[in-house]
Protein backbone atom coordinates (compact mmCIF):
# COMPACT_ATOMS: atom_id res chain seq x y z
CA UNK A 1 0.00 0.00 0.00
CA UNK A 2 1.43 3.22 -1.18
CA UNK A 3 2.21 6.03 1.58
CA UNK A 4 5.15 8.46 0.17
CA UNK A 5 5.71 9.70 3.37
CA UNK A 6 6.48 6.64 5.40
CA UNK A 7 8.81 5.42 2.44
CA UNK A 8 11.13 8.01 3.21
CA UNK A 9 12.64 5.41 5.76
CA UNK A 10 15.14 4.86 2.80
CA UNK A 11 16.97 8.08 3.59
CA UNK A 12 17.18 7.07 7.24
CA UNK A 13 18.47 3.70 6.54
CA UNK A 14 20.81 5.12 4.39
CA UNK A 15 22.05 7.21 6.52
CA UNK A 16 22.98 3.85 8.58
CA UNK A 17 24.67 2.39 5.39
CA UNK A 18 26.36 5.53 4.65
CA UNK A 19 27.93 5.94 8.22
CA UNK A 20 28.90 2.08 7.26
CA UNK A 21 30.77 3.02 4.14
CA UNK A 22 28.14 0.81 2.56
CA UNK A 23 28.05 3.28 -0.58
CA UNK A 24 26.51 2.31 -3.03
CA UNK A 25 22.86 0.40 -1.37
CA UNK A 26 23.00 4.00 0.52
CA UNK A 27 23.05 5.42 -2.60
CA UNK A 28 20.84 3.24 -3.90
CA UNK A 29 18.11 4.66 -1.16
CA UNK A 30 18.89 7.82 -1.74
CA UNK A 31 17.04 7.74 -4.91
CA UNK A 32 14.10 5.93 -3.89
CA UNK A 33 13.95 8.24 -0.60
CA UNK A 34 13.82 11.61 -3.07
CA UNK A 35 11.29 9.90 -5.22
CA UNK A 36 8.88 9.41 -1.92
CA UNK A 37 9.45 12.44 -0.73
CA UNK A 38 8.73 14.63 -4.14
CA UNK A 39 5.63 12.14 -4.46
CA UNK A 40 4.65 12.62 -0.88
CA UNK A 41 4.81 16.56 -1.99
CA UNK A 42 3.25 16.85 -5.37
CA UNK A 43 0.80 14.71 -4.09
CA UNK A 44 -0.02 17.68 -1.50
CA UNK A 45 0.14 20.02 -4.27
CA UNK A 46 -2.75 17.82 -5.77
CA UNK A 47 -1.11 16.37 -8.66
CA UNK A 48 -3.30 12.99 -8.78
CA UNK A 49 -6.62 12.66 -7.21
CA UNK A 50 -6.66 9.87 -3.95
CA UNK A 51 -3.53 8.71 -2.61
CA UNK A 52 -2.24 7.11 -6.36
CA UNK A 53 -0.68 8.98 -9.09
CA UNK A 54 -1.68 7.68 -12.48
CA UNK A 55 1.54 5.81 -12.91
CA UNK A 56 2.85 5.08 -9.65
CA UNK A 57 5.60 3.17 -9.99
CA UNK A 58 6.86 4.04 -13.14
CA UNK A 59 8.80 7.08 -12.89
CA UNK A 60 11.84 7.16 -10.56
CA UNK A 61 14.20 9.63 -9.37
CA UNK A 62 16.41 10.10 -12.53
CA UNK A 63 13.24 11.14 -14.55
CA UNK A 64 10.94 12.52 -11.89
CA UNK A 65 13.67 15.25 -11.14
CA UNK A 66 13.27 16.33 -14.38
CA UNK A 67 9.50 16.75 -14.35
CA UNK A 68 8.59 18.14 -11.21
CA UNK A 69 9.16 21.90 -11.84
CA UNK A 70 7.23 21.07 -14.59
CA UNK A 71 4.11 20.59 -12.41
CA UNK A 72 5.05 23.33 -9.59
CA UNK A 73 2.77 25.79 -9.52
CA UNK A 74 0.33 27.69 -6.75
CA UNK A 75 1.36 28.43 -3.38
CA UNK A 76 2.07 25.08 -2.20
CA UNK A 77 4.76 24.88 -4.62
CA UNK A 78 7.40 26.83 -2.48
CA UNK A 79 8.62 23.11 -0.87
CA UNK A 80 9.71 22.56 -4.32
CA UNK A 81 11.66 25.59 -4.62
CA UNK A 82 14.96 25.13 -2.89
CA UNK A 83 15.15 22.32 -4.41
CA UNK A 84 16.03 24.27 -7.81
CA UNK A 85 19.26 25.18 -6.26
CA UNK A 86 20.32 22.12 -7.19
CA UNK A 87 22.44 21.53 -10.30
CA UNK A 88 20.46 20.60 -13.38
CA UNK A 89 19.60 16.54 -12.27
CA UNK A 90 22.19 15.33 -9.60
CA UNK A 91 20.40 11.89 -10.57
CA UNK A 92 20.97 11.81 -14.12
CA UNK A 93 22.85 8.79 -13.75
CA UNK A 94 21.12 6.70 -10.94
CA UNK A 95 18.72 4.61 -11.86
CA UNK A 96 16.57 1.63 -10.61
CA UNK A 97 18.49 -0.91 -12.18
CA UNK A 98 22.19 0.27 -9.89
CA UNK A 99 20.51 -2.47 -7.52
CA UNK A 100 21.55 -5.36 -10.15
CA UNK A 101 24.73 -3.78 -11.00
CA UNK A 102 28.32 -4.20 -9.21
CA UNK A 103 28.50 -1.69 -6.60
CA UNK A 104 31.76 -0.14 -8.42
CA UNK A 105 30.19 1.17 -11.24
CA UNK A 106 26.93 3.15 -9.97
CA UNK A 107 29.22 6.25 -9.88
CA UNK A 108 31.68 8.45 -8.53
CA UNK A 109 32.24 9.19 -4.85
CA UNK A 110 31.20 12.87 -6.09
CA UNK A 111 28.79 11.93 -8.07
CA UNK A 112 27.31 10.58 -5.40
CA UNK A 113 27.80 13.03 -2.80
CA UNK A 114 25.57 15.04 -4.98
CA UNK A 115 22.84 12.24 -5.09
CA UNK A 116 23.03 12.36 -0.97
CA UNK A 117 22.83 15.91 -0.56
CA UNK A 118 19.88 16.18 -3.12
CA UNK A 119 18.51 13.46 -1.01
CA UNK A 120 18.67 15.37 2.00
CA UNK A 121 17.72 18.29 0.78
CA UNK A 122 14.27 16.26 -0.91
CA UNK A 123 13.47 15.23 2.54
CA UNK A 124 14.51 19.18 4.17
CA UNK A 125 11.25 19.92 1.90
CA UNK A 126 9.27 17.35 2.75
CA UNK A 127 9.74 17.98 7.06
CA UNK A 128 8.67 21.41 6.00
CA UNK A 129 5.35 20.51 4.36
CA UNK A 130 4.37 18.29 7.15
CA UNK A 131 5.80 21.20 9.78
CA UNK A 132 3.10 23.02 7.41
CA UNK A 133 0.46 20.32 7.69
CA UNK A 134 0.21 20.31 4.11
CA UNK A 135 1.50 16.88 4.08
CA UNK A 136 0.33 14.43 6.89
CA UNK B 1 26.96 36.71 -25.13
CA UNK B 2 24.14 39.04 -24.14
CA UNK B 3 21.64 37.23 -21.68
CA UNK B 4 18.58 35.91 -22.94
CA UNK B 5 16.08 37.70 -21.03
CA UNK B 6 12.51 36.08 -19.64
CA UNK B 7 10.24 37.30 -21.93
CA UNK B 8 12.84 36.99 -25.00
CA UNK B 9 13.61 33.28 -24.29
CA UNK B 10 9.88 32.69 -23.69
CA UNK B 11 9.05 34.67 -27.27
CA UNK B 12 12.18 32.92 -28.60
CA UNK B 13 11.15 29.13 -27.66
CA UNK B 14 7.21 29.89 -28.48
CA UNK B 15 8.15 31.07 -32.53
CA UNK B 16 11.31 28.59 -32.53
CA UNK B 17 9.32 25.91 -31.80
CA UNK B 18 5.89 27.23 -34.30
CA UNK B 19 8.90 26.58 -37.01
CA UNK B 20 10.27 23.61 -36.35
CA UNK B 21 8.07 21.54 -34.19
CA UNK B 22 4.66 21.66 -34.90
CA UNK B 23 3.81 18.34 -36.00
CA UNK B 24 4.64 17.49 -32.33
CA UNK B 25 1.82 19.89 -30.82
CA UNK B 26 3.49 20.35 -27.94
CA UNK B 27 2.83 22.27 -24.89
CA UNK B 28 5.35 24.84 -23.81
CA UNK B 29 5.49 24.95 -19.96
CA UNK B 30 7.52 28.02 -17.98
CA UNK B 31 7.97 26.95 -14.53
CA UNK B 32 8.53 28.71 -11.56
CA UNK B 33 11.83 30.15 -12.65
CA UNK B 34 10.66 31.03 -16.27
CA UNK B 35 12.60 28.61 -17.15
CA UNK B 36 11.10 26.39 -20.35
CA UNK B 37 10.25 22.84 -21.31
CA UNK B 38 8.31 20.91 -24.19
CA UNK B 39 5.36 18.53 -22.91
CA UNK B 40 4.74 15.87 -25.79
CA UNK B 41 2.34 13.44 -26.15
CA UNK B 42 3.25 10.69 -27.32
CA UNK B 43 0.50 8.37 -26.37
CA UNK B 44 -1.50 10.21 -28.83
CA UNK B 45 1.12 9.52 -31.64
CA UNK B 46 2.63 13.01 -31.76
CA UNK B 47 6.61 12.63 -32.94
CA UNK B 48 9.58 13.91 -30.38
CA UNK B 49 12.08 16.71 -31.26
CA UNK B 50 15.33 15.36 -32.19
CA UNK B 51 18.14 15.74 -30.08
CA UNK B 52 19.82 17.51 -32.56
CA UNK B 53 16.18 19.75 -32.52
CA UNK B 54 16.13 19.97 -28.59
CA UNK B 55 19.59 20.47 -28.33
CA UNK B 56 19.82 24.04 -30.62
CA UNK B 57 16.73 24.59 -28.38
CA UNK B 58 18.46 24.52 -25.03
CA UNK B 59 21.59 26.16 -26.73
CA UNK B 60 19.34 29.14 -27.78
CA UNK B 61 17.62 29.71 -24.50
CA UNK B 62 20.06 30.26 -22.26
CA UNK B 63 19.58 30.45 -18.56
CA UNK B 64 15.81 29.80 -19.00
CA UNK B 65 16.06 26.20 -20.31
CA UNK B 66 15.03 24.00 -17.82
CA UNK B 67 18.09 22.34 -18.80
CA UNK B 68 19.22 19.40 -21.70
CA UNK B 69 18.36 16.69 -19.77
CA UNK B 70 15.16 17.94 -18.85
CA UNK B 71 13.90 20.10 -21.42
CA UNK B 72 11.69 17.44 -22.91
CA UNK B 73 8.94 15.60 -21.21
CA UNK B 74 7.37 12.90 -22.93
CA UNK B 75 3.99 12.10 -21.78
CA UNK B 76 4.43 8.20 -21.55
CA UNK B 77 6.76 8.59 -19.25
CA UNK B 78 5.30 11.63 -16.73
CA UNK B 79 4.40 10.63 -12.90
CA UNK B 80 1.63 12.81 -13.89
CA UNK B 81 0.74 13.77 -17.33
CA UNK B 82 -2.68 15.06 -16.90
CA UNK B 83 -1.15 18.06 -14.18
CA UNK B 84 0.24 19.56 -18.21
CA UNK B 85 -1.90 17.99 -20.59
CA UNK B 86 -5.21 18.60 -18.30
CA UNK B 87 -3.75 21.83 -16.66
CA UNK B 88 -6.97 24.04 -16.74
CA UNK B 89 -4.53 26.70 -17.19
CA UNK B 90 -3.55 25.95 -20.44
CA UNK B 91 -3.96 28.13 -23.25
CA UNK B 92 -3.94 26.28 -26.13
CA UNK B 93 -2.61 27.04 -29.74
CA UNK B 94 -3.38 25.31 -32.95
CA UNK B 95 -0.03 23.83 -32.47
CA UNK B 96 1.65 25.02 -29.69
CA UNK B 97 -0.14 24.95 -26.30
CA UNK B 98 1.35 27.20 -23.24
CA UNK B 99 1.38 26.23 -19.81
CA UNK B 100 2.23 29.11 -17.24
CA UNK B 101 3.29 28.17 -13.47
CA UNK B 102 3.70 30.35 -11.21
CA UNK B 103 3.57 30.47 -7.41
CA UNK B 104 0.33 33.49 -7.80
CA UNK B 105 -1.51 35.29 -10.62
CA UNK B 106 -3.13 31.95 -12.51
CA UNK B 107 -6.89 33.47 -11.34
CA UNK B 108 -6.83 36.38 -13.55
CA UNK B 109 -7.04 33.46 -16.58
CA UNK B 110 -9.21 30.87 -14.65
CA UNK B 111 -12.96 30.17 -15.91
CA UNK B 112 -15.75 31.13 -14.13
CA UNK B 113 -16.57 29.05 -10.96
CA UNK B 114 -20.59 29.92 -10.76
CA UNK B 115 -22.33 32.73 -11.06
CA UNK B 116 -24.41 32.39 -7.73
CA UNK B 117 -28.05 33.22 -6.81
CA UNK B 118 -28.10 36.39 -6.12
CA UNK B 119 -26.69 39.53 -8.46
CA UNK B 120 -23.15 39.73 -8.17
CA UNK B 121 -21.22 42.60 -8.64
CA UNK B 122 -17.73 43.60 -8.12
CA UNK B 123 -16.22 46.69 -6.98
CA UNK B 124 -12.40 46.90 -7.99
CA UNK B 125 -9.78 49.47 -9.05
CA UNK B 126 -6.27 48.28 -10.02
CA UNK B 127 -5.29 51.40 -7.93
CA UNK B 128 -6.72 52.15 -4.35
CA UNK B 129 -7.37 55.49 -3.12
CA UNK B 130 -10.65 55.84 -5.77
CA UNK B 131 -13.29 55.86 -3.51
CA UNK B 132 -14.46 52.46 -3.98
CA UNK B 133 -15.74 51.50 -0.67
CA UNK B 134 -17.79 54.33 -0.17
CA UNK B 135 -19.38 54.03 -3.72
CA UNK B 136 -19.75 50.47 -1.88
CA UNK B 137 -21.47 51.67 1.28
CA UNK B 138 -23.60 54.43 -1.28
CA UNK B 139 -24.42 51.65 -3.10
CA UNK B 140 -25.36 49.01 -0.72
CA UNK B 141 -28.03 51.92 1.22
CA UNK B 142 -29.73 52.82 -2.06
CA UNK B 143 -30.53 49.55 -3.39
CA UNK B 144 -31.76 49.12 0.07
CA UNK B 145 -33.80 51.64 -0.15
CA UNK B 146 -35.17 50.13 -3.37
CA UNK B 147 -36.23 47.53 -1.26
CA UNK B 148 -33.61 45.17 -2.28
CA UNK B 149 -31.89 42.67 -0.10
CA UNK B 150 -28.07 43.46 0.21
CA UNK B 151 -24.97 41.53 1.36
CA UNK B 152 -21.57 43.19 1.62
CA UNK B 153 -18.49 41.21 1.23
CA UNK B 154 -15.57 42.49 2.33
CA UNK B 155 -13.10 41.18 0.42
CA UNK B 156 -10.22 43.32 1.10
CA UNK B 157 -8.31 41.29 3.67
CA UNK B 158 -4.91 42.60 3.65
CA UNK B 159 -6.60 46.48 3.52
CA UNK B 160 -10.04 45.91 5.46
CA UNK B 161 -12.35 48.54 5.65
CA UNK B 162 -15.66 48.42 4.09
CA UNK B 163 -17.19 46.46 7.11
CA UNK B 164 -16.31 49.40 9.62
CA UNK B 165 -17.64 52.20 7.28
CA UNK B 166 -20.97 50.30 7.23
CA UNK B 167 -21.26 49.06 10.50
CA UNK B 168 -20.69 50.66 14.20
CA UNK B 169 -17.78 49.37 16.30
CA UNK B 170 -20.30 47.39 18.78
CA UNK B 171 -22.11 45.99 15.61
CA UNK B 172 -18.98 44.18 14.14
CA UNK B 173 -19.41 40.49 14.04
CA UNK B 174 -17.95 38.20 16.61
CA UNK B 175 -16.12 36.74 13.22
CA UNK B 176 -14.86 37.26 9.49
CA UNK B 177 -14.10 36.08 6.27
CA UNK B 178 -10.81 35.44 7.61
CA UNK B 179 -12.54 33.14 10.37
CA UNK B 180 -14.14 31.27 7.45
CA UNK B 181 -11.65 30.07 5.85
CA UNK B 182 -9.08 29.03 8.73
CA UNK B 183 -12.62 27.22 10.33
CA UNK B 184 -13.03 26.12 6.97
CA UNK B 185 -9.63 24.49 6.36
CA UNK B 186 -9.99 22.13 9.33
CA UNK B 187 -13.59 20.97 8.09
CA UNK B 188 -15.75 23.42 10.74
CA UNK B 189 -17.03 25.81 8.56
CA UNK B 190 -20.77 25.55 9.92
CA UNK B 191 -23.78 27.44 9.56
CA UNK B 192 -23.46 29.20 13.02
CA UNK B 193 -19.92 30.28 12.33
CA UNK B 194 -21.53 31.94 9.25
CA UNK B 195 -24.37 33.39 11.26
CA UNK B 196 -21.43 34.90 13.46
CA UNK B 197 -19.96 36.50 10.43
CA UNK B 198 -22.86 38.91 9.46
CA UNK B 199 -24.33 41.68 11.03
CA UNK B 200 -26.70 43.89 9.99
CA UNK B 201 -25.91 47.67 8.69
CA UNK B 202 -27.65 51.19 10.22
CA UNK B 203 -27.69 51.67 6.78
CA UNK B 204 -30.30 48.98 5.79
CA UNK B 205 -33.54 50.92 4.64
CA UNK B 206 -36.50 48.46 3.24
CA UNK B 207 -34.39 45.80 1.96
CA UNK B 208 -32.24 43.84 4.21
CA UNK B 209 -27.95 45.30 4.35
CA UNK B 210 -26.32 42.64 5.78
CA UNK B 211 -21.96 42.99 5.69
CA UNK B 212 -19.23 40.43 6.02
CA UNK B 213 -16.51 42.10 6.92
CA UNK B 214 -12.98 40.56 7.11
CA UNK B 215 -12.60 40.04 10.41
CA UNK B 216 -14.28 40.59 13.71
CA UNK B 217 -14.53 42.93 16.11
CA UNK B 218 -10.88 43.11 17.67
CA UNK B 219 -10.79 41.88 20.97
CA UNK B 220 -8.39 40.26 23.86
CA UNK B 221 -7.58 36.78 21.92
CA UNK B 222 -9.35 37.65 18.61
CA UNK B 223 -6.17 37.20 16.17
CA UNK B 224 -6.58 38.99 12.64
CA UNK B 225 -3.36 38.66 11.02
CA UNK B 226 -2.76 34.62 12.31
CA UNK B 227 -5.40 33.78 10.29
CA UNK B 228 -5.11 36.31 7.09
CA UNK B 229 -1.41 34.58 6.90
CA UNK B 230 -3.04 31.11 6.98
CA UNK B 231 -6.53 32.48 4.84
CA UNK B 232 -4.87 31.27 0.81
CA UNK B 233 -4.20 28.14 1.85
CA UNK B 234 -5.16 25.02 -0.21
CA UNK B 235 -6.92 22.35 1.08
CA UNK B 236 -7.55 18.80 0.99
CA UNK B 237 -10.96 17.14 1.20
CA UNK B 238 -12.12 13.82 -0.26
CA UNK B 239 -12.78 15.28 -3.58
CA UNK B 240 -9.44 16.58 -3.99
CA UNK B 241 -6.80 19.69 -3.80
CA UNK B 242 -9.73 22.49 -3.37
CA UNK B 243 -7.79 25.72 -4.25
CA UNK B 244 -8.61 29.53 -2.62
CA UNK B 245 -10.81 30.37 -5.62
CA UNK B 246 -13.11 27.14 -4.71
CA UNK B 247 -13.39 28.04 -1.16
CA UNK B 248 -14.25 31.45 -1.56
CA UNK B 249 -16.74 30.70 -4.34
CA UNK B 250 -18.14 27.74 -1.99
CA UNK B 251 -18.37 31.02 1.37
CA UNK B 252 -20.37 33.30 -1.38
CA UNK B 253 -22.70 30.34 -2.27
CA UNK B 254 -23.04 29.76 1.66
CA UNK B 255 -24.08 33.07 2.75
CA UNK B 256 -26.60 33.38 -0.16
CA UNK B 257 -28.00 29.95 0.61
CA UNK B 258 -28.60 31.30 4.03
CA UNK B 259 -29.41 34.92 3.14
CA UNK B 260 -30.86 35.03 -0.33
CA UNK B 261 -29.78 38.56 -0.82
CA UNK B 262 -30.92 39.90 -4.13
CA UNK B 263 -27.44 41.41 -4.67
CA UNK B 264 -24.28 40.87 -3.16
CA UNK B 265 -21.57 43.92 -3.33
CA UNK B 266 -18.33 42.03 -3.32
CA UNK B 267 -15.74 45.10 -2.30
CA UNK B 268 -12.17 43.62 -3.82
CA UNK B 269 -9.23 44.31 -3.21
CA UNK B 270 -7.10 47.02 -5.10
CA UNK B 271 -4.60 45.84 -7.60
CA UNK B 272 -3.18 42.40 -9.60
CA UNK B 273 -3.52 39.96 -6.41
CA UNK B 274 -5.63 36.97 -7.11
CA UNK B 275 -8.31 37.39 -4.93
CA UNK B 276 -8.88 40.90 -6.97
CA UNK B 277 -8.57 38.05 -10.05
CA UNK B 278 -11.68 36.00 -8.34
CA UNK B 279 -13.66 39.23 -7.51
CA UNK B 280 -13.60 40.43 -10.72
CA UNK B 281 -13.58 37.09 -13.10
CA UNK B 282 -13.95 34.06 -11.16
CA UNK B 283 -17.74 34.54 -9.47
CA UNK B 284 -19.75 35.71 -12.40
CA UNK B 285 -19.82 39.20 -10.54
CA UNK B 286 -20.95 42.76 -12.75
CA UNK B 287 -17.52 44.10 -12.38
CA UNK B 288 -16.94 47.42 -11.95
CA UNK B 289 -13.44 48.72 -12.66
CA UNK B 290 -12.79 52.49 -10.93
CA UNK B 291 -10.07 54.52 -12.43
CA UNK B 292 -9.14 57.72 -12.26
CA UNK B 293 -7.61 59.29 -15.36
CA UNK B 294 -3.99 59.54 -14.83
CA UNK B 295 -1.17 57.72 -16.84
CA UNK B 296 -0.60 55.40 -13.94
CA UNK B 297 -4.08 53.89 -13.80
CA UNK B 298 -4.09 53.69 -17.64
CA UNK B 299 -0.50 51.54 -17.38
CA UNK B 300 -1.51 50.08 -14.64
CA UNK B 301 -4.84 48.88 -16.28
CA UNK B 302 -2.99 47.74 -19.29
CA UNK B 303 -1.23 45.26 -17.84
CA UNK B 304 -4.60 43.42 -16.86
CA UNK B 305 -5.95 43.89 -20.39
CA UNK B 306 -3.01 42.92 -21.85
CA UNK B 307 -2.81 39.79 -20.35
CA UNK B 308 -6.47 39.62 -20.81
CA UNK B 309 -5.43 39.99 -24.96
CA UNK B 310 -3.69 36.93 -24.70
CA UNK B 311 -5.56 34.88 -22.47
CA UNK B 312 -9.13 35.75 -24.57
CA UNK B 313 -10.29 32.58 -24.49
CA UNK B 314 -11.15 32.97 -20.32
CA UNK B 315 -11.63 36.87 -21.27
CA UNK B 316 -14.89 36.07 -23.25
CA UNK B 317 -16.85 34.96 -19.94
CA UNK B 318 -16.09 37.81 -18.41
CA UNK B 319 -16.03 40.70 -21.15
CA UNK B 320 -19.36 41.19 -20.93
CA UNK B 321 -19.70 42.25 -17.31
CA UNK B 322 -17.15 44.64 -17.45
CA UNK B 323 -18.23 48.38 -16.79
CA UNK B 324 -15.40 50.98 -15.97
CA UNK B 325 -16.01 53.43 -13.46
CA UNK B 326 -14.47 56.98 -13.75
CA UNK B 327 -14.26 57.81 -9.99
CA UNK B 328 -13.19 60.95 -9.06
CA UNK B 329 -14.25 63.40 -11.73
CA UNK B 330 -13.44 66.79 -10.76
CA UNK B 331 -15.56 69.67 -9.90
CA UNK B 332 -14.36 71.73 -12.09
CA UNK B 333 -13.89 71.44 -16.25
CA UNK B 334 -15.47 68.25 -15.96
CA UNK B 335 -16.56 67.95 -19.14
CA UNK B 336 -13.07 67.50 -20.84
CA UNK B 337 -11.80 65.24 -18.13
CA UNK B 338 -14.74 62.80 -18.99
CA UNK B 339 -13.88 63.18 -22.79
CA UNK B 340 -10.12 62.86 -22.19
CA UNK B 341 -10.72 59.84 -19.24
CA UNK B 342 -13.35 58.08 -22.62
CA UNK B 343 -10.69 58.26 -24.85
CA UNK B 344 -7.86 56.95 -22.83
CA UNK B 345 -10.76 54.64 -21.74
CA UNK B 346 -11.59 53.62 -25.45
CA UNK B 347 -8.04 53.16 -26.17
CA UNK B 348 -7.10 50.92 -23.56
CA UNK B 349 -10.28 48.85 -25.02
CA UNK B 350 -9.52 48.88 -28.82
CA UNK B 351 -5.36 48.24 -28.26
CA UNK B 352 -6.58 45.14 -26.31
CA UNK B 353 -9.97 43.57 -26.50
CA UNK B 354 -11.83 45.03 -28.97
CA UNK B 355 -12.41 42.74 -31.77
CA UNK B 356 -11.58 44.42 -35.09
CA UNK B 357 -13.95 42.11 -36.63
CA UNK B 358 -16.20 40.81 -34.40
CA UNK B 359 -18.92 41.06 -31.96
CA UNK B 360 -17.13 42.73 -29.42
CA UNK B 361 -16.57 45.88 -30.48
CA UNK B 362 -17.81 49.36 -29.64
CA UNK B 363 -17.65 53.21 -30.91
CA UNK B 364 -15.82 55.48 -29.00
CA UNK B 365 -18.79 57.44 -27.94
CA UNK B 366 -21.36 54.33 -27.26
CA UNK B 367 -23.70 54.40 -24.46
CA UNK B 368 -23.76 50.35 -23.73
CA UNK B 369 -19.53 50.22 -23.89
CA UNK B 370 -17.75 48.85 -21.56
CA UNK B 371 -14.92 51.70 -21.65
CA UNK B 372 -17.54 54.17 -21.63
CA UNK B 373 -17.70 54.99 -18.13
CA UNK B 374 -20.19 55.48 -15.06
CA UNK B 375 -19.46 58.62 -13.46
CA UNK B 376 -18.92 59.51 -10.15
CA UNK B 377 -17.62 63.36 -9.06
CA UNK B 378 -15.51 64.12 -6.73
CA UNK B 379 -17.06 66.09 -4.06
CA UNK B 380 -15.08 67.59 -1.27
CA UNK B 381 -17.99 67.09 0.80
CA UNK B 382 -17.95 63.51 0.14
CA UNK B 383 -14.70 63.15 2.02
CA UNK B 384 -16.49 63.42 5.01
CA UNK B 385 -18.49 60.48 4.37
CA UNK B 386 -19.12 58.55 7.62
CA UNK B 387 -22.92 57.37 7.44
CA UNK B 388 -22.72 55.04 10.68
CA UNK B 389 -20.62 57.70 12.95
CA UNK B 390 -21.81 61.33 11.71
CA UNK B 391 -25.00 60.20 9.28
CA UNK B 392 -25.11 64.20 9.20
CA UNK B 393 -22.08 64.95 7.85
CA UNK B 394 -23.01 64.56 4.16
CA UNK B 395 -26.61 65.18 3.15
CA UNK B 396 -28.47 63.42 0.47
CA UNK B 397 -28.31 65.54 -1.53
CA UNK B 398 -24.88 65.79 -1.84
CA UNK B 399 -24.69 62.06 -1.59
CA UNK B 400 -27.22 62.70 -5.14
CA UNK B 401 -25.18 64.74 -6.54
CA UNK B 402 -21.97 62.80 -6.94
CA UNK B 403 -23.56 59.46 -6.92
CA UNK B 404 -26.82 59.62 -8.16
CA UNK B 405 -26.33 58.93 -12.26
CA UNK B 406 -23.80 55.77 -10.99
CA UNK B 407 -26.17 54.24 -8.73
CA UNK B 408 -28.95 54.49 -11.22
CA UNK B 409 -26.77 52.32 -13.70
CA UNK B 410 -25.63 50.02 -11.11
CA UNK B 411 -29.45 49.16 -9.92
CA UNK B 412 -30.48 49.16 -13.36
CA UNK B 413 -28.65 45.73 -13.41
CA UNK B 414 -30.05 44.37 -10.61
CA UNK B 415 -33.68 44.20 -10.86
CA UNK B 416 -34.37 40.66 -12.03
CA UNK B 417 -35.23 40.41 -15.16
Amino acid sequence: MTDFVNAARHSRDGRLLRNQQREATADHLAGLAAECALKAILGALGAWAGAQPQRPYRVHIDALWGQFLGYAHGPQARYLVPLSAHPSNPFVHWTIEHRYWNEGNIGTAAELSARWAACEACMLSLAHAQADGVVP
Amino acid sequence: MNPVRFDEAWSLARAWVEANLAPAHPILVRDLYGRIRLAVDDEAGYPLPSPEALKELHAALGAFSAGAESLLLVKSEMLAPDMIFESPDLVRGENVSLLERGIVGADWGRPRLGVGSATRIALYGVKGGVGRSTAGAVLAHELSRRGLGVLVLDLDLESPGIGTTMLPADRLPDYGLVDWFVEDAVGQADDELLDAMVAVSPLEADGHLWVAPAGGRLRSGYEYLSKLARAYVGVTRSSGAVDFATRLSDLADRLEARLQPDVVLLDSRAGLHDIAAIAVTRLGAYSLLFAVDSPQTWQAYRILFEFWRQHYGAFREVRSNLRMVAAMVPETESQSYVESFQQNSYELFADTVYEQAGEFNFDLTSQEAPHNPLRINWMRALQQYDPVNRPQAVTPDQVQAAMGAFVESVASVCYPS
